[in-house]
């Protein structure tokens, strides 16, 4: 296909490079086009690409400003061909004159032109604006390239008050760490005032985790991470947002109104001028109440996320899990389906363990793998309260959400070959 | 109550068919002139909208145009690249067979966007090494030489590694009917 107008005998390839060079921002996708074999090749490989292009390269707003520009280019001809007779321009007799009119016309395309754009971007203000960017950020974190990539954030995780916990009084207030990510390996080490330190991770060869006290031992697949996230489609790995990036972003398209702006005074300064995307929770899905992104438009790179927890909420919810439990006779358990709170309570779908299979509570480590002292916690948490049926989370990090969890892009970084394979010992 | 008037009627019959008529117009006519094809179009079919049948669809009619304004244009832009006959002829025939196309959800899909979704399963079906060059090449829009770059390989393996894609997701698509079969009453120059 693609073969030129003027003369078969042309070199393609060669027609192909100087069209190519009318246009300096042509894709791989052009350049590749098939030029030779049966015609029916050729369509095949041109409709494809053209399918492509529509399906994975444009964005709604691209498709509409093309709809809005051929619509008025035909009211602006229609305009012209329907003008009555007796109201068309009066020739002009000079050059000069004819110039200055053609600069008019010309003058006030641009300004309808201008005016279309500018009711385009009115109707579909900064919603759109949030769509995009958690797209191409989703993409960049997604892609084969970036994934490879090795990326760092710098965690602080804020508890909740202790008035609104059954904390214990050496909980402490707030955690702070790190976040490591490459590929599907994800590693969070996390400590309390930055003595006792505590390590997450799920490497290719399998999860594992280091307690406070050193020891390491392997975390068999029902030792889930407390479920303060979870992506309600079950997309991620174990349905639980905050092990990938690209997770929470994909629970922040589905469940969750997002506006995007451009930061400024509101922002850290080292993150201004960067998009700054807030949203809001409107899906009954487990995840923070807000959750606010800074995204660098050059690389589509979250910088930062700030998620917070509404702690008067938690409390109440605290406060009917206990009125549950007494009724129950102080028996934990999951609550019955359809009794969840309608934002953001709802119980993991399907994917809970069924009661009888249910592992142990408290801190048991797998079968084979017990060691013979409970490790030690980073406080004394109590059971997570059952309103939540949140899955056992028999590591250090409490089983409650936190008040926010702020995350922060850390850069340039490299991690050695086995940061996320579990230490030998 | 308003009713609706021959312009708006146009209006709605070009939008529900331009996704239609992009993809013919971008798989014909390439797409560095794809934007200045379908305005043009758009401005043609409708200072011809008397000659349209009615008891015939629209989207083929509208593609019609289009393929004879490409050609004009071409003969404006010599540089333009622009299929020779047979091709648009089978770029029309698959498009058409596409429009027919039931799609893969559970209700028939009603517009072409719904019926792309078919390309999701196909995607999803690629070998990873042709899944990673479709997916810089298209998502991210990167340039051969990026992508090149980025698969550690030169561009004439990207180039083929499209091509083999793409040879692929028409193959699959065809499985589920959303291309034409080549043997399945295709016309004499595109067989």
């Amino acid at each position: 296909m693609n073969q030129p107008r003027d003369s078969k005998n042309e070199d393609v390839n060669e027609g192909i490079r100087s069209h190519m060079n009318e246009h300096t921002s042509e894709s791989a996708a052009e350049s590749s086009r098939l030029i030779d074999g049966p015609a029916e090749s050729r369509a095949n490989d041109a409709l494809v690409d053209a399918l492509l292009t529509a399906h994975l390269s444009e964005t709604s707003s691209m498709r509409e400003a093309r709809l809005a520009r051929a619509f008025l280019t035909l009211e602006l001809a229609t305009s012209r061909d329907e003008t009555p007779a007796e109201l068309a321009p009066i020739p002009m007799r000079s050059p000069r004159e004819r110039t200055r009119r053609a600069f008019v016309v010309r003058l006030a395309r641009a300004a309808l032109i201008a005016l279309a754009f500018g009711a385009m971007f009115l109707l579909f203000p900064y919603e759109t604006n949030a769509s995009t960017l958690l797209d191409r950020a989703l993409t960049a974190e997604t892609s084969p390239f970036s994934i490879k990539g090795s990326r760092r954030y710098e965690v602080r995780v804020a508890l909740p008050p202790r008035e609104a916990s059954d904390r214990g009084p050496n909980a402490p207030t707030e955690l702070s760490g790190t976040w490591d990510l490459r590929g599907d390996e994800a590693r969070l080490d996390l400590s309390a005032g930055g003595t006792r330190s505590t390590t997450r991770a799920s490497s290719i060869d399998g999860a594992w985790e280091r307690s406070i006290d050193g020891t390491v031992r392997a975390l068999d697949s029902r030792e889930l991470w407390p479920r303060w996230i979870e992506d309600p489609s079950g997309n991620s790995s174990g349905g639980v947002a905050i092990e990938r990036m690209d997770a929470l972003l994909r629970l922040v398209q589905r469940s969750y109104v997002a506006v995007a702006a451009r930061a400024g005074d509101e922002s850290p300064a080292e993150l201004r001028g960067s998009m700054h995307i807030v949203a809001t929770r409107v899906e009954a899905a487990r995840g923070p109440d807000d959750i606010e992104l800074w995204i660098d438009t050059k690389r589509n790179v979250v910088l930062a996320a700030k998620l917070a927890w509404q702690t008067a909420p938690n409390a109440e919810r605290g406060e009917r899990a206990r009125e549950r439990m007494s009724e129950r006779g102080g028996m934990r358990d999951a609550p019955p389906r359809g009794d969840a709170p309608p934002r953001g309570d709802a119980p993991p779908r399907g994917d809970a363990p069924p009661r009888g299979d249910a592992p142990p509570r408290g801190d048991a480590p797998p079968r084979g793998e017990r060691p013979s002292a409970r490790p030690p916690s980073m406080g004394d948490f109590p059971p997570p309260p059952p309103m939540d049926d949140y899955r056992p989370a028999r590591g250090m990090l409490p089983p409650f959400p936190p008040r926010e969890l702020v995350l922060r892009r850390i850069e340039p970084i490299e991690f050695p070959a086995d940061h996320f394979a579990m230490p030998r010992l | 109550m308003h009713d609706p008037t021959a312009r708006e009627l146009f209006e709605v019959l070009v939008r529900e068919h331009a996704d239609g008529l992009m993809a013919s117009i971008r798989a014909g006519a390439g797409r560095a002139h794809a934007d200045d094809v379908f305005q043009e179009t758009v401005l043609v079919a409708w200072r011809r909208l008397a000659d349209y049948d009615r008891t015939r669809p629209f989207g083929p009619w509208l593609r019609g145009i289009a393929r004879l304004v490409a050609l004009d244009l071409a003969g404006r832009h010599r540089r333009m690249q622009i299929a020779d006959p047979a091709t648009f002829d089978c770029i029309e025939r698959n498009i058409a067979q596409f429009e027919r196309a039931r799609g893969d959800g559970p209700e028939p899909a009603m517009s072409f966007r719904e019926r792309l979704v078919a390309l999701d399963d196909c995607l999803s079906k690629l070998p990873a090494m042709y899944a990673e060059v479709v997916q810089a090449t298209y998502r991210e829009t990167k340039q051969l030489a990026e992508v090149a770059h980025a698969i550690g390989g030169n561009e004439e393996l990207v180039k083929k590694r499209l091509q083999r894609a793409r040879a692929m997701l028409a193959e699959c698509l065809r499985g589920k009917a959303a291309f034409a079969d080549e043997n399945d009453g295709g016309t004499e120059v595109c067989a």
